[in-house]
């Protein structure tokens, strides 16, 4: 056992002497490829703390980038949102980066989704908790909020679409076209979007669940994407999608944006409209439900934004390869 | 530290024991006077040319491998040739940096001298080159060395030093190393010689013993003699299903009857991969001198060791059913039964017993 680990978790949260801890170590190769120990208190059902360690030097950046942003969040007053991870300690163990957290109990909306029996009752885990996904965005947004023209997004998606440009090489010339027209589409239309501090990994897998009911709470992971004056939008979108990769993870990208865009769809009416009454933007919400706002091009926005952050552009200086974002992000408007 | 500096002071001569001497290029034990090549590509021989080759290909495939590597790189070499003979997940693993994943947890330090014995492709050595102070590669098969030293080339790592040598004959000077880890090694140690596996294993952990610091500590990744793929009819090393779970004589028996064949050996010669349970290597560490002694699963496998759960001195339960409840997610029914049956081995101390795969660290006491 690491002797200083378990000091500093000891020390953090003050466990005495005669009580047990015990280390689980949980970690995979996938988003941000950091590694996580789960501190249990000897006798409790739950972990108590989560101390996180990047696996390599280069992703020291990633883990240092979310515990800057969850410190500034305390600091500003963020700390009533009980999702918002506590941070406990950033340390140097053998010179190499630690951070610790409070823990969350429960599970993550993925794994529960994965548990559901057969494609129906995912799709009804997903409406039970897409109100509840709503509640928290609004919650999170309408702290720091202000409503801009939607020339704002547009310049955003422009940024995006040069960076991905500069990371993969050789995008087809029907793609460059498609977010050309994108990018025009929110330029000239008069759409006031919500714009505040996002999550930016807003999605099944990052979100904690305990308890059932009125008793279910919840917690947020991964912030090391969270930015503080991005489209709001991004995190609802990035939930919608990242939802529909785990219940029907055959289709098409461009199938489940289209499916987004009808009236009947779950996450139009379950998460995207209360999440936007929720912050004060019924009128955008009347829109999209009347199939009046350029869904499309704001969601082909969002998914430029989504591709990068799939491929951790920020802490990969290299050139990206394939991945199901931009595959099919690629694919999208493609000659047949 | 420079290498040849490090060299003079921790290798001994595996004949008398006595530290080996710089002389120009090359080694000399100053008690019989053999002279050990230090040859221009800085690999330590300290057995000379052995004759040995055993590999998850043949050996002319190997020499392909190397010609490969030297021409377009050790990791093309991989992808081009090597992929197209091997098992793919195990290709994977030879590049996946998820494999040194309890360094941290263990305590591996910056400022450690770790032995990675039994090194082979080099897959843990140069995970874990980055995150130590200097780390011995110890391998026997040369072919299997010399791919190390082509990848330790490219990869312009300073802190690993080669060492063709054997387990049986651990060639460092005493109280040299902070750390010793026998990655999927101790179980293969009985194929070196003819005597009973057992006794020469415990020979190689009081080896292991001398030549730690104190405090220093042993690593062994291993499978369980128990594990519970076993009673499903996993294969043991023997290549043949339930011979860990059998009498050794009775094992032995069998393996002579199914007439298999280690490695490169000729003949059948009977059981001779001893693995044991959870107890069993706790015992042997108390048994080699070892002090205190932790044991870990390592879930899937040592080899890929995502989820690290302690199990000895104190296997708490709560990090147990969080793990399985996390593992047998899926709401299928047998899902819901292996969830079911694990809760409850769980809650009746067994599952420790069964795990398949372990990480035992035992720690030198001080004199």
């Amino acid at each position: 056992m690491n002797d200083g680990l378990e000091e500093l978790i000891r020390d953090a949260l003050t466990i005495p002497a005669g009580a047990r801890l015990h280390l689980l170590q949980v970690g995979n190769n996938l988003a941000g490829g950091s590694l996580v120990v789960l501190a249990f208190v000897d006798r409790e059902p739950h972990p108590r703390a989560a101390l996180k360690l990047p696996r390599t030097p280069g992703l020291t950046a990633a883990l240092d980038r979310e515990w800057q942003t969850l410190d500034t969040l305390r600091a500003a007053g963020y700390d009533d949102l009980e999702f918002v991870p506590e941070p406990l300690r950033a340390a140097q163990l053998d010179a190499c980066p630690a951070y610790l957290y409070r823990a969350f109990p429960g599970r993550t909306m993925r794994s529960i989704l994965r548990t559901a029996y057969g494609p129906r009752a995912r799709e009804r885990t997903a409406a039970r908790f897409a109100p509840h996904a709503a509640s928290l965005l609004a919650r999170l947004h309408a702290k720091d909020l202000e409503f801009a023209p939607a020339s704002r997004m547009a310049e955003c998606a422009r940024r995006d679409a040069a960076d991905l440009s500069s990371l993969v090489s050789g995008i087809p010339a029907h793609s460059a076209q498609l977010w050309a027209s994108v990018i025009d589409e929110l330029d000239g239309g008069g759409l006031e979007l919500p714009f505040g501090r996002v999550h930016g990994d807003f999605s099944p897998a990052n979100l904690v669940v305990a308890g059932a009911g009125a008793r279910t709470s919840f917690g947020l992971l991964d912030w090391e994407h969270s930015e503080p004056a991005a489209p709001a939008l991004l995190d609802a979108f990035r939930f919608a999608n990242a939802c529909g990769l785990v219940l029907r993870p055959g289709d098409p990208m461009g199938d489940r944006m289209r499916r987004v865009g009808e009236p009947q769809n779950l996450f139009l009416r379950a998460m995207i409209v209360p999440y936007l009454e929720g912050i004060g933007a019924g009128a955008l919400a009347a829109e999209l439900v009347a199939g009046r706002a350029p869904l499309t091009a704001l969601w082909t926005a969002f998914w430029l934004r989504a591709a990068l952050i799939e491929q951790h552009r920020r802490d990969d200086p290299g050139t990206i390869g394939t991945g199901t974002y931009l595959d099919g992000l690629l694919a999208q408007g493609a000659p047949s | 530290m420079p290498a040849e500096q490090a060299r003079s002071s921790l290798l001994i001569c595996p004949k008398d024991r006595h530290e080996l001497q710089e002389e120009g290029a090359s080694l000399r034990c100053p008690s019989c006077g053999q002279v050990y090549r230090a040859n221009q590509d800085d690999v330590i021989d300290v057995i000379g040319p052995s004759g040995y080759y055993w590999g998850e290909i043949p050996a002319d495939q190997m020499a392909r491998v190397l010609e490969h590597a030297r021409l377009h790189g050790h990791d093309a070499a991989i992808d081009d040739l090597l992929g197209k003979e091997i098992d793919p997940a195990y290709r994977d693993s030879l590049r996946d940096p998820t494999r040194t994943d309890w360094r941290l947890l263990l305590g591996f330090g910056r400022g450690h001298r770790v032995l990675d014995v039994g090194s082979g492709w080099g897959r843990l050595t140069f995970a874990l080159a980055p995150c130590v102070g200097e780390l011995y590669s110890l391998e026997y098969v040369a072919e299997r060395l010399e791919f190390q030293r082509i990848a330790r080339e490219q990869r312009g790592d300073r802190n690993i030093h080669l060492v063709h040598g054997s387990f049986t004959d651990l060639p460092f000077a005493d109280s040299a190393l902070d750390w010793i880890i026998f990655n999927g090694v101790l179980e293969w140690v009985g194929l070196a010689g003819t005597r009973d596996p057992h006794r020469m294993q415990m020979e190689v952990l009081r080896r292991s013993f001398e030549i730690l610091k104190p405090d220093g500590r042993v690593l062994i990744a291993i499978e369980n003699r128990w594990g519970g793929p076993s009673f499903l009819g996993a294969k043991d090393h023997s290549g043949l299903a339930f011979t860990n779970l059998m009498p050794r004589w009775l094992a032995d028996v069998y393996v002579r009857f199914r007439k298999r064949r280690y490695r490169n050996d000729r003949e059948p010669r009977g059981y001779r991969t001893y693995t044991y349970g959870l107890r069993g290597y706790v015992k042997m560490m108390r048994r080699a001198g070892f002090g205190p002694v932790s044991v870990h699963a390592a879930l899937p496998s040592y080899n890929r060791p995502r989820i690290i759960l302690p199990l000895y001195p104190v296997a708490a339960k709560a990090p147990q059913l969080h793990v399985i409840d996390e593992q047998f997610r899926r709401r299928s029914l047998k899902a819901h039964v292996a969830r079911r049956a694990f809760r409850a081995l769980i809650r009746l101390g067994i599952a420790p017993l069964i795990y398949p795969h372990y990480l035992v660290v035992a720690q030198k006491p001080h004199e």
